[in-house]
């Protein structure tokens, strides 16, 4: 039965890692044409030339009025810590996860046609977490090298250093996103509710509802009732990436520290797995 | 042996009760066909069976067992409603079926496939009804079960390939395995069942030996001249089990002597008389028909 999650999930990495693939194309040409323009404004009248590779001949001239060259996004001076890639990267798990987290939940409608096979429901939950895991690791390593890709064409992957706190936001990151998965399975796996529909909700709900709970007049029961629901919230826990001197540390709209959050978000996702597999357990087709 | 035993089966989703006290014991190598009006609690039955459903009480078991996951090595069960995976192709359900049994069998699954004329590198959302239900034969056939649990097998199949899916039930109870099976057409019922158990309202009407319950009773006809003749007390006689008249026919349901039944009919001086056999769906029809017309109240 892994097969059916394997196929599942390959389908929808392919997508949404087309998609990716899009985003990052788009914002490394949109930066790459703002960064020509900054170029032209400093530079002054000149010949456009574009270095298609390294190799001597290979430039091509056009007849424009200005001039531009990768050379001069080079000669800045900055650092480009692996945390901060490992944030972008865990977004991009994060969105996956949420895609993925309703698997339990597509079998129910199905009459028990997982349920009348020679696997227990526990083992048959175990792998489907298993092959989702996995293509939550894909997707992680498809934006780690989208991101190196794009890094690379600006000539400057190699700005990137292993700062302290990498392994501690890739650690949150990738925590955030079980939490989101264990949340939606958990909410799913034992009844017949849409899937897509209920995703949709999480991210409403957590995307747009709670972070307008602090800034709107609701009411002390309902900005309680917010702030209590914002505790299952995993964009609350990992809100954003700063730099921290040399470092990337985990901002947490909830005041948690790196540690904190990885504590916390691991916790709830296997939390939400295990009340998951509970649930589907006793689901009744 | 027996190898499905149920007893005393009651499942009920709130108030409403879907199956009651329902006991039924299928032999090693049996066919019997489950028959019963829409929402009689035929379904039910089995997902209770094969624990999809939780019963309220009773015991139910496979080999003498509870149903666990390892018993679905040898249980093959096809749902009424298509459950496939309606975005793979057929040759990927193959590969799972492949991957999730040891006694899977490719090259029989090649050989139903054929029979079924089913493009393997179809998907599933693309094929008919029957198409579907055929892959879903398939795969179970191509497991060599020892026992079969099917809900309206061959709905939405074209008599040719019911009569197909007949076969391949007939000769997986010939070569050992046993057979429950639910339908409507009780054709199909009458022609691969050796066993019958008809519900009605989650209750066990009838329940015995098709050939047994066949030569039960007679069907005696008589069509008379007007429709205004009467029975003349033939409602209570204790051999009549059933009694219908329809205009100028009257037909009596008869255990035992119907030879004297006959007798007391001529003496109303009939038209044309007739006896009959029993089939199946007379079978059924007895057994589901009201308590007004099985008791020949009015006549």
């Amino acid at each position: 039965m892994s097969l059916v999650e394997f196929l599942r999930a390959r389908r929808s990495f392919y997508i949404f890692g087309s998609i990716l693939t899009a985003i990052v194309l788009s914002i490394s040409i949109s930066l790459g044409a703002a960064m020509r323009q900054h170029a032209q404004d400093t530079a002054g009248p000149a010949h456009v030339t574009i270095t298609i590779s390294g190799a001597p001949g290979s430039s091509h001239s056009t007849p424009a009025h200005h001039h531009w060259h990768p050379e001069s996004f080079r000669d800045l001076n900055f650092k480009i810590p692996l945390g901060l890639l490992f944030g972008i990267a865990a977004y991009a798990t994060i969105i996956l996860a949420t895609i993925l987290g309703t698997s339990l939940n597509s079998e129910n409608g199905r009459g028990g046609f997982a349920f009348t096979k020679p696997i227990s429901r526990e083992r048959l939950a175990l792998t489907y977490f298993a092959v989702d895991a996995a293509a939550g690791v894909a997707i992680f390593a498809l934006a780690l090298i989208l991101c190196a890709i794009a890094l690379a064409a600006f000539g400057v992957l190699d700005r990137v250093f292993l700062d302290s706190g990498a392994i501690a936001v890739a650690a949150a990151g990738t925590g955030a996103a079980l939490m989101w998965y264990g949340l939606l399975q958990a909410l799913t796996s034992w009844n017949r509710l849409k899937g897509g529909l209920i995703t949709g909700i999480t991210w409403a709900t957590f995307l747009i509802v709670l972070p307008l709970y602090e800034v709107t007049q609701l009411g002390p029961i309902f900005h309680t009732m917010l702030a209590g629901i914002n505790y299952l919230n995993p964009l609350a826990y990992y809100t954003a990436c700063s730099l921290d001197g040399q470092t990337v540390a985990v901002l947490s709209q909830l005041g948690f520290g790196t540690g904190q959050v990885i504590a916390f978000t691991w916790t709830l996702g296997i939390a939400g797995l295990a009340i998951a597999t509970y649930g589907w357990k006793q689901v009744e087709v | 042996m027996k190898t499905i035993t149920i007893e005393h089966l009651t499942k009920r989703y709130g108030e409403q009760s879907a199956v009651a006290d329902l006991s039924l014991e299928i032999d090693e190598g049996s066919v019997c066909g489950l028959l019963g009006p829409n929402g009689s609690g035929k379904t039910t039955t089995f997902k209770c069976l094969l624990g999809l459903a939780r019963p309220t009480s009773g015991t139910l078991a496979v080999h003498g067992a509870p149903v666990t996951p390892h018993t679905f090595e040898t249980l093959a069960y096809v749902p009424e409603r298509n459950t496939l995976y309606e975005w793979m192709m057929v040759f990927e359900l193959f590969n799972l079926y492949k991957r999730t049994y040891k006694k899977y069998d490719a090259a029989r699954a090649a050989e139903l496939a054929a029979l079924f004329k089913l493009d393997s590198r179809k998907r599933i959302e693309r094929l008919s009804k029957g198409q579907q239900t055929a892959v879903a034969l398939t795969l179970a056939f191509a497991t060599r079960p020892d026992v079969l649990v099917l809900d309206e097998p061959a709905s939405g199949l074209d008599p040719i390939f019911q009569r197909v899916v007949l076969d391949l039930i007939i000769d997986a109870a010939a070569g050992g395995a046993t057979v429950l099976f639910s339908s409507h057409q009780i054709g199909q019922v009458e022609r691969a069942a050796d066993r019958v158990a008809i519900m009605k309202d989650g209750r066990l009407v009838l329940d015995g030996n098709v050939d047994t319950l066949k030569g039960e009773e007679k069907i005696v006809e008589a069509v008379f001249d007007g429709d205004a003749f009467a029975p003349n007390g033939l409602a209570t006689d204790p051999r009549v089990r059933r009694i219908e008249r329809n205009g100028r026919i009257l037909r009596a349901y008869v255990r035992n002597d119907s030879a004297d039944v006959v007798r007391r009919l001529e003496a109303l001086g009939p038209k044309a008389i007739s006896v009959y056999d029993l089939s199946l769906e007379d079978i059924f029809l007895g057994a589901v028909s009201d308590t007004a017309a099985r008791n020949g109240e009015g006549i």
